[in-house]
């Protein structure tokens, strides 16, 4: 049906197609490396990654990596590489903290350790099939660093994939609401991982609900180049990416959040509302997301995927401000544009858990002591300053678009105390508004990372001096 | 009355480009002028976040001058300006002019007689003429530094269904009654409660107007 000969998989790294439940289990590691010649060799001892084809094999163990802008600086790259790099990537996640909103409980005075300072170089993303494969793999892994010079790990984040399960209770006070099927959790307790985009020859199996909607009302994939450098994007020109072009060909911008949820201060907040409002808390936290626990829509679709919000202008149905809708508003605009207002905007996500699934009647503390749980929030983007963080800044962090004037995303946007969420009604159910929003989900740190193709990898950590200054 | 340098101004952006037209595109641009005077504009309309778009064309040979003294300049090409006022990033919306097919047309024929104009697509070419042509506001008045045009479109969709409540509640009745007309009142109100007024000094809108994508 479709030729994906244009795009060659094999260079482009496994983290585009999405390490599914296959894999559940996995590490990541920050590492850094204090001269370029060490940098190199954890390069060569890395390599070689993990490709998007190599995925359809079912390997044991998956293996990504991304540097930061410190980190590609320390590889004594040319300056014309280091140069042509954007703003956005160049500036790091911590010094955007005001356009991201990352304030309050999100400051980066609050961050953990390694994010405070440029200390990390490389992040490196290992995906196994249970914990044997992972162990094996890491324990060879920090031996090898252990014994290298002028290379260590900084930081490591244990994460894995979340399944419902009808002996873990993740409801509030509507035993109905728990999930009836095996689905993919995140802590709050809803279906995760839905929302992505089509990919014009890369993710073309769903196209509808998940690419670009025409006027007409029909799904097409999104240009690669929204996605993946080196390719055409959405404006039908080639995205601004570093050069030279091998340099970012079949690479992308990896944004790197981690994002600690405060599952105790969510659910007791809803049971305060829903006593408030006279509804029950799992049916107010559904209208906060979008969907219910178990990813069924507000909005009926034709199925958990494929559905439109042009119809509901009002929010009556799926409300203005719920975190599905600001996320990706489809053609919430105007059903007359599609999604043409959108398309520039969309984000890959690659997201994972931390941390085990707190059950009702316990409290997190007791399942997951001072680590908490949260999600590791991975972003894939050709341009940080146009997706990632236009999203989170005017979508997510304010309400303008969605006629909610500064109101900002219940679950995940920032919160100044006097927050609030209007839920429409219609007719039969009367109108709430949840007030004095907490902020329920908070980042901890991270950064933006550059995700090269395989090929560019490999010669980075070749002691060929063509790209070196 | 507030008056603010536009760095430190509320919500809405105000952006004023000045493009040379040539001598002899001068009747060709009037007769553009009129023909878009005279249709109904529709599209333009729907996008939510621009306040008002304005195209004028000042012959070179007329420009205003402060005071009768004042020597008459003669410049080879007439000007044509284009003020507007919008919300929200500059990418966004110079990227909403290229991308709604019937806006971009009607872009191409307003911008059509202006010298260089590279057509609204592909958009790196247009984004660059308007960046290269956009005159620097220094000053700018702004009535609602706390509203974009969304958060006033909503209150004054509000005033009726808010003085209906009022005339409805006026005399007295019990509580249930009252309640009944609350809650109808509070469906009706309920798309137009998004909080305004000026962005709290914790927000992360601090940096929205520059056009990165642009700048790279």
């Amino acid at each position: 049906m479709t030729n994906h000969s244009i795009i060659d998989t094999k260079d482009v790294q496994a983290l585009f197609r999405g390490i599914g439940l296959h894999w559940p289990k996995g590490r990541f590691f920050f590492c850094r490396y204090e001269d370029d010649a060490a940098g190199r060799k954890l390069l060569k001892r890395l390599g070689p990654l993990t490709s998007f084809h190599a995925l359809k094999q079912k390997p044991n163990v998956v293996v990504n990596a991304a540097f930061n802008h410190a980190g590609l600086d320390m590889l004594k790259l040319d300056n014309d590489i280091l140069n042509s790099l954007p703003d956005d990537f160049t500036d790091g996640m911590r010094r955007r903290a005001d356009i991201n909103g990352d304030t309050g409980e999100s400051d980066p005075a609050l961050w953990d350790d390694i994010w405070k300072e440029d200390i990390v170089h490389l992040w490196v993303g290992v995906y196994a099939t249970d914990e044997i494969h992972l162990n094996a793999w890491c324990d060879d892994f920090t031996s090898w660093v252990e014994a290298a010079d002028g290379a260590s790990i900084v930081g490591q984040q244990d994460v894995s994939r979340i399944v419902s399960d009808k002996d873990v209770p993740v409801y509030i006070d509507d035993p109905g609401s728990q999930p009836q099927h095996p689905v993919l959790l995140e802590h709050f307790g809803f279906r995760d991982g839905m929302g992505n985009p089509a990919i014009k020859g890369l993710i073309e199996k769903h196209l509808d609900g998940a690419g670009a909607l025409d006027p007409e009302g029909n799904w097409s994939a999104l240009a690669t180049g929204e996605f993946l450098l080196g390719h055409v994007d959405g404006h039908g020109e080639m995205p601004v990416a570093p050069l030279p072009e091998a340099f970012a060909y079949n690479g992308s911008f990896l944004v790197l959040r981690k994002l600690a949820q405060d599952v105790d201060l969510f659910r007791g907040y809803l049971t305060e509302q829903a006593g408030k409002l006279g509804d029950n808390a799992d049916d107010i936290a559904a209208r906060m997301v979008g969907r219910r626990r178990d990813g069924t829509p507000l909005i009926k679709g034709k199925n958990d995927y494929d559905f439109t919000y042009a119809g509901d202008p009002e929010g009556r149905v799926c409300p203005m401000g719920a975190h599905l809708r600001r996320a990706n508003p489809r053609d919430s605009f105007g059903a007359q544009f599609g999604s043409a207002l959108v398309d520039r905007h969309r984000i890959l996500r690659r997201a994972i858990t931390y941390g085990e699934l707190v059950p009702h009647g316990k409290t997190q503390e007791e399942v997951n002591g001072k680590a908490g749980q949260g999600l590791i929030f991975l972003v894939l983007n050709a341009s940080i300053s146009r997706q990632f963080e236009f999203v989170q800044q005017q979508w997510i962090n304010y309400g303008n678009d969605f006629d909610q004037g500064n109101d900002s995303d219940p679950i995940t946007g920032l919160q100044n105390g006097d927050g609030q969420m209007v839920i429409p009604g219609d007719g039969d159910r009367q109108t709430m508004i949840c007030d004095e929003l907490k902020q329920f989900v908070s980042c901890r740190g991270g950064d933006y990372f550059f995700l090269p193709g395989i090929n560019a990898f490999k010669a980075l950590a070749s002691e060929s001096k063509g790209w070196r200054r | 009355m507030p008056l603010v340098p536009i760095r430190f101004a509320g919500k809405a952006i105000p952006m004023t480009v000045i493009t040379p037209v040539r001598r002899w595109m001068r009747l060709p641009t009037r007769v553009i002028l009129f023909i878009f005077q005279h249709l109904p504009l529709g599209v333009v309309q729907q996008l939510a976040f621009i306040h008002f778009a304005r195209w004028i064309l000042i012959r070179g040979d007329r420009l205003p001058r402060l005071d009768p003294d004042q020597p008459q300049e003669d410049w080879p090409y007439d000007i044509y300006a284009f003020t507007t006022n919008f919300n929200g990033p500059w990418d966004q919306y110079i990227d909403a002019f290229g991308r709604i097919k019937a806006v971009s047309k009607g872009l191409n024929m307003l911008w059509y007689t202006s010298a260089g104009f590279p057509g609204p697509w592909p958009m790196r070419l247009f984004k660059r003429y308007i960046h290269y042509f956009e005159v620097p506001v220094d000053l700018y008045y702004n009535a609602y530094p706390g509203a974009t045009v969304r958060d006033i479109d909503g209150a004054l969709k509000l005033q009726a269904p808010l003085q209906d409540f009022l005339t409805q509640t006026e005399d007295e009745m019990d509580d249930a009654e009252f309640a009944a007309h609350f809650k109808a009142f509070a469906d009706k109100a309920a798309p137009m409660l998004g909080k305004t007024g000026s962005e709290p000094e914790r927000s992360s809108l601090k940096h929205r107007a520059r056009p990165r994508e642009f700048s790279q």
